[in-house]
C-alpha cells in the first residue's frame, strides 16, 4: 500500500475511534439529571459525547478524502481541516459544552481523556502529513517517514 | 536526487528504515520497557505521595465512629466514598474525659444521593470550627477565615470556583475556597460548619430521610488527639473499655496509613519486578536479535570491509542501529506512559483504590529522564556483544560461506 | 618500482590430517598500466590468490608489496584504509548491498573512511560510463546480472584507486553481458588503470597484455595468450 493510502488509512481509523470513545469504548456518565420539577434532562457530558460522534465523522471523512487525495495541494488542505477540526473535538469537552463537574464522575476519568489522548496524537499526525505532503504544484507526492 | 553523505547515522538509519520490521519490533520491544519504567515509577511516586499526604492531613490518633462503622470511616476518608452514620454528640465530651486524651472534634458526615453539580454522591463534611484541629491546620495555608454560615470549601474535584454557588438539596452554598489536591477521599468532599451541615440534613430530609434532621444532638465521629507520652493502643483500648457498650469503636488513625502502605508495597513490588523482567527480557531479546541478524547479515558486513571499512566503523555502524532504536524505542515509550498516566490519573486511582497524588513537575521530569537513560542504555548493552564479536571474524571465511 | 610484488606466496589449510596447499609459491611482479588475467580452473587457487593480494587473508608464507608497503606487517585499519583508497575489489558472485539504491551502493566506499566533499558527481559520471545512469534511484534487486556487475565495477572506481582487481567478474553472465563487462575492463584499462582479473572462463583471452594460468596453486606465464592451455 502507498504511504499516501495508508496515511488516510490512519486519519479514517482515527475519527472511527472518536466516534466509539463516546459511544462504546468509554460512554459517559449515563445518569439523568433530576430538575427540582422532578422532570429529568441528560447531563452536559452527554451531550459533549455526542458532539463527539460528530467530530468523529468529520475525521473519518477527511480520512477517507485524504486516502484519494492525490495533489500535494489537496493533501495539505485536507491535513489543516482535519487538524482544526481535531481542535474543536478538544474544545468541546473542555469548554464549549463541558461534562461534569466532579472530576471523578466517568467523562472526567476516561471518556474525555481519551478523547483528549486521541485528539492530541491526531492534531501531530496532521502537521507531520502537512509537511509531508511533498512540494505544492508538483502534483505527486514524495515517499516520507 | 538528495545528495545526502553516507554517514554512519545514514547508513544505519538506511538499513533500518529497509528492514521495517524488524526494526519496529525491536522498537516497540524497547518502547514496552521504557513504557514501564516510566508507568510505573509515575505510578509508585503518586502511591508513596498519596502515603505522604494521607499521613499528613490525617491530624487525628484516633477517630471515634459507631460501632459496625469503622470500615465505612476508611473509604470515606480514603476514597470519599459517601457514608452516613451517626451517634450522640454527648460521646464528644465522654471521649474527651478519658485519661491520655488532649482534643476532641466532632465531625457530621452526611451523603448526598446528588449534588446540584453532577448526579454523583458527594460527602458533605460538618466540622466544628472552635475545637478542630484535622481541617483547619490544613485548611489556614490557603484559605484566610474560619467558614461562616452558609460558606463551604470543596475538595479539589469538585470543579468550583471561590464565589461561586453551589446547590445541594436545594440549599445554595457559597463556595469560599476550592482546597488543593490530596490524592485521597478530602478530594470529593464539600466541608461546611455544623450548623450548616444540620440545615443541610433537614433540607435532604425533602429527598431521603435523615436522623439529623430529626435530632441536633447527632454526630459521625469524634477526632481523637492524645496527650504527649500516652500510647495510642492504650488509649483506644480505654475508650473501647468505657464506652464500647455505648456503641462507640475507634478507628487507630496509623493502622489506617500501614495498612495503605502495606498495598502500596505490594504494589511497588509488583511494578519493579514487572520492569525488572522487561528490562532483562529487553535486553536478552535484543542482544539475541543482534547477535542473530549478525550471522545473518555476515555477507553484508564483510562486504563493508572488502569495501575498505575499517573494523571500528563496522562496530560503529552496528552500535548506531541500536542506539536509533533504543532512542526510539525508549522515547516512544515515554510518550506512550505519559499520555496513558497523566490524562487517566484520576481513572487510576479508582482503580487502585489507594490514596494517589502525582508528584511536582520536578519528580516527574526526573522520573522521564532516569525512566529514558536505563530503558535507551538497553540497546547498546545488547549491540556491544555483536560488535565486539565483529572486530574478530574472518572477512574471507564470511564471503566464502555464503557463495 | 613495481605497483604490485609478489614472492614466494603460500597459503596452506588444514584438512584434518592433511595440509592442502591452495596458493604454492607464487611470484609476480606487475608494473601500473598493465592488463592482467589470469585463468584458471574451479578450485585451481585464483581466489585465494586475490584474496591475500587484497589483504583479506593472511599467507601462511610469502610476502605481498603494494607499492612497497608490505602488507604482513600493517595493522588492520591501515589495510583497510589502503583498501579503500587504492585498491578497487570487484568480489565474486553478487556483492550488492541491498538496502542501497544503486547511486548509494557506489558512492560507500567514498564514505567508508573519512573524507571530506561530496562524491555524488564522480559517481553519476561513473554510472555514465557504465552505461547505468538511468538506474541511479534503482535497488538491487531491480537490476539484472550483467547491470549489477557494472554496478560493482563503478563501486570499485569511485575513490580512483591504482589497481582494479575482479574475481570471476562475466562467471555467471550470459555471453552478450559478459562481453560487454569485459569491454568496459579495456576501457578501464585504456584510461590508465591497473586492471588484473581472475577468471576460469576464456572470456578474457583477447584482453590484457599478460595472462597468467593458475594450475593447483602455481602460477605460469603463458608464452602465447592464444593457446593457453596448449
Amino acid at each position: 500500500m502507498k504511504n499516501r493510502n495508508l496515511k488516510g488509512l490512519i486519519v479514517s481509523v482515527w475519527g472511527l475511534l472518536v466516534i466509539l470513545v463516546p459511544t462504546v469504548i468509554f460512554p459517559p456518565c449515563s445518569h439523568m439529571l433530576e430538575l427540582v420539577d422532578g422532570g429529568t434532562v441528560p447531563m452536559k457530558c452527554f451531550w459533549s459525547g455526542r458532539a463527539e460522534i460528530g467530530i468523529g465523522f468529520l475525521i473519518l471523512c477527511g480520512g477517507l478524502l485524504l486516502f484519494f487525495a492525490k495533489s500535494a495541494e489537496t493533501r495539505k488542505f485536507i491535513s489543516v481541516s482535519t487538524l482544526l477540526t481535531s481542535l474543536v473535538g478538544i474544545a468541546v469537552p473542555a469548554f464549549l459544552i463541558g461534562g461534569c463537574a466532579m472530576e471523578t464522575m466517568t467523562c472526567r476519568t476516561t471518556t474525555f481523556p481519551a478523547l483528549y489522548v486521541l485528539h492530541a496524537l491526531l492534531i501531530l499526525f496532521c502537521v507531520v502529513s502537512f509537511f509531508s505532503a511533498g512540494e505544492v504544484g508538483s502534483g505527486t507526492t514524495k515517499a516520507s517517514l | 536526487m538528495k545528495q545526502l553523505s553516507l554517514t554512519t547515522y545514514v547508513i544505519a538509519l538506511n538499513n533500518l528504515r529497509r528492514k521495517k520490521g524488524r526494526s519496529l519490533s525491536l522498537i516497540l520491544l524497547s518502547a514496552l520497557f521504557s513504557f514501564m519504567l516510566f508507568g510505573g515509577a509515575i505510578l509508585i511516586k503518586s502511591l508513596e505521595n498519596g502515603v505522604t499526604s494521607l499521613s499528613n492531613r490525617l491530624g487525628a490518633d484516633i477517630m471515634a465512629v459507631p460501632y459496625g462503622y469503622e470500615a465505612d470511616l476508611q473509604s470515606a476518608l480514603l476514597r470519599g466514598e459517601p457514608s452516613t452514620f451517626y451517634f450522640d454528640s454527648g460521646v464528644t465530651d465522654d471521649v474527651a474525659g478519658i485519661e491520655g486524651v488532649q482534643r476532641t472534634s466532632p465531625q457530621i458526615y452526611i451523603a448526598t444521593l446528588r449534588a446540584g453539580c453532577c448526579s454523583y454522591p458527594i460527602q458533605l463534611i460538618g466540622y466544628d470550627p472552635e475545637t478542630d484541629f484535622i481541617i483547619q491546620p490544613w485548611l489556614s495555608s490557603q484559605v484566610g477565615d474560619p467558614l461562616a454560615e452558609g460558606d463551604i470549601y470543596v475538595g479539589s474535584s469538585i470543579n468550583a470556583e471561590p464565589g461561586q454557588m453551589l446547590k445541594f438539596f436545594g440549599i445554595t452554598f457559597r463556595v469560599a475556597a476550592r482546597l488543593d489536591k490530596t490524592g485521597m477521599g478530602f478530594d470529593t468532599s464539600v466541608f461546611m460548619n455544623l450548623d450548616t451541615a444540620r440545615k443541610a440534613a433537614r433540607e435532604s430530609e425533602r429527598l431521603q430521610e435523615n436522623p439529623v434532621a430529626q435530632d441536633e444532638n447527632l454526630i459521625s465521629s469524634v477526632m481523637i488527639k492524645l496527650a504527649n507520652g500516652y500510647d495510642v493502643k492504650e488509649v483506644a483500648n480505654r475508650i473501647l473499655q468505657a464506652y464500647a457498650l455505648e456503641g462507640v469503636h475507634v478507628v487507630v488513625a496509623k493502622n489506617v496509613i500501614s495498612d495503605v502502605s502495606g498495598s502500596l508495597n505490594g504494589l511497588t513490588v509488583y511494578i519493579v519486578i514487572l520492569a525488572a523482567v522487561l528490562g532483562v527480557l529487553s535486553v536478552v531479546v535484543l542482544g539475541v536479535v543482534f547477535s542473530v541478524t549478525f550471522s545473518e547479515r555476515r555477507k553484508e558486513f564483510s562486504l563493508y570491509r572488502v569495501l575498505g571499512a575499517t573494523k571500528g566503523k563496522l562496530a560503529g555502524l552496528v552500535m548506531m542501529e541500536s542506539v536509533l532504536i533504543s532512542l526510539a524505542g525508549s522515547l516512544s515509550g515515554i510518550a506512550a506512559a505519559a499520555l496513558v498516566v497523566f490524562p487517566f490519573s484520576t481513572y487510576i486511582q479508582s482503580i487502585v483504590n489507594l490514596p494517589y497524588l502525582q508528584p511536582s513537575v520536578g519528580v516527574i521530569l526526573a522520573a522521564a529522564g532516569i525512566s529514558f537513560l536505563i530503558s535507551f542504555l538497553t540497546g547498546p548493552l545488547a549491540a556491544l556483544c555483536t560488535a565486539l564479536k565483529l572486530g574478530k571474524f574472518e572477512i574471507y571465511t564470511a564471503i566464502r560461506e555464503n557463495e | 618500482m613495481m605497483l604490485l610484488e609478489v614472492d614466494q606466496l603460500t597459503k596452506e589449510y588444514r584438512r584434518g590430517e592433511n595440509t592442502f596447499t591452495a596458493v604454492d609459491h607464487v611470484s609476480l611482479s606487475v608494473a601500473a598500466g598493465e592488463f592482467i588475467s589470469i585463468i584458471g580452473r574451479s578450485g585451481s587457487g585464483k581466489s585465494t590468490f586475490l584474496n591475500m593480494l587484497t589483504g583479506l587473508l593472511k599467507p601462511t608464507s610469502g610476502s605481498v608489496f603494494f607499492d612497497g608497503i608490505s602488507l604482513e606487517n600493517l595493522p588492520d585499519d591501515d589495510l583497510s584504509r589502503l583498501r579503500n583508497a587504492r585498491i578497487g575489489y570487484v568480489p565474486q558472485g553478487v556483492s550488492a548491498l541491498a538496502n542501497f539504491s544503486v547511486f548509494d551502493n557506489v558512492r560507500l566506499p567514498f564514505f567508508l573512511d573519512k573524507r571530506e566533499g561530496d562524491i555524488s558527481g564522480r559517481a553519476s559520471f561513473l554510472l555514465e560510463e557504465v552505461g547505468l545512469q538511468h538506474l541511479a534511484d534503482m535497488y538491487p534487486a531491480q537490476l539484472s546480472g550483467g547491470e549489477l556487475r557494472r554496478v560493482f565495477i563503478a563501486r570499485a572506481l569511485v575513490n580512483s584507486p591504482d589497481i582494479l582487481i575482479a574475481d570471476e567478474p562475466t562467471s555467471d553472465l550470459d555471453v552478450k553481458s559478459a562481453a560487454e563487462v569485459m569491454q568496459l575492463f579495456s576501457r578501464i584499462h585504456q584510461t590508465g588503470t591497473t586492471v588484473l582479473i581472475v577468471t576460469h572462463e576464456l572470456d578474457a583471452l583477447g584482453f590484457g597484455n599478460r595472462v597468467l594460468k593458475m594450475d593447483s596453486g602455481r602460477l605460469a606465464e603463458c608464452l602465447s595468450a592464444e593457446a593457453p592451455f596448449g
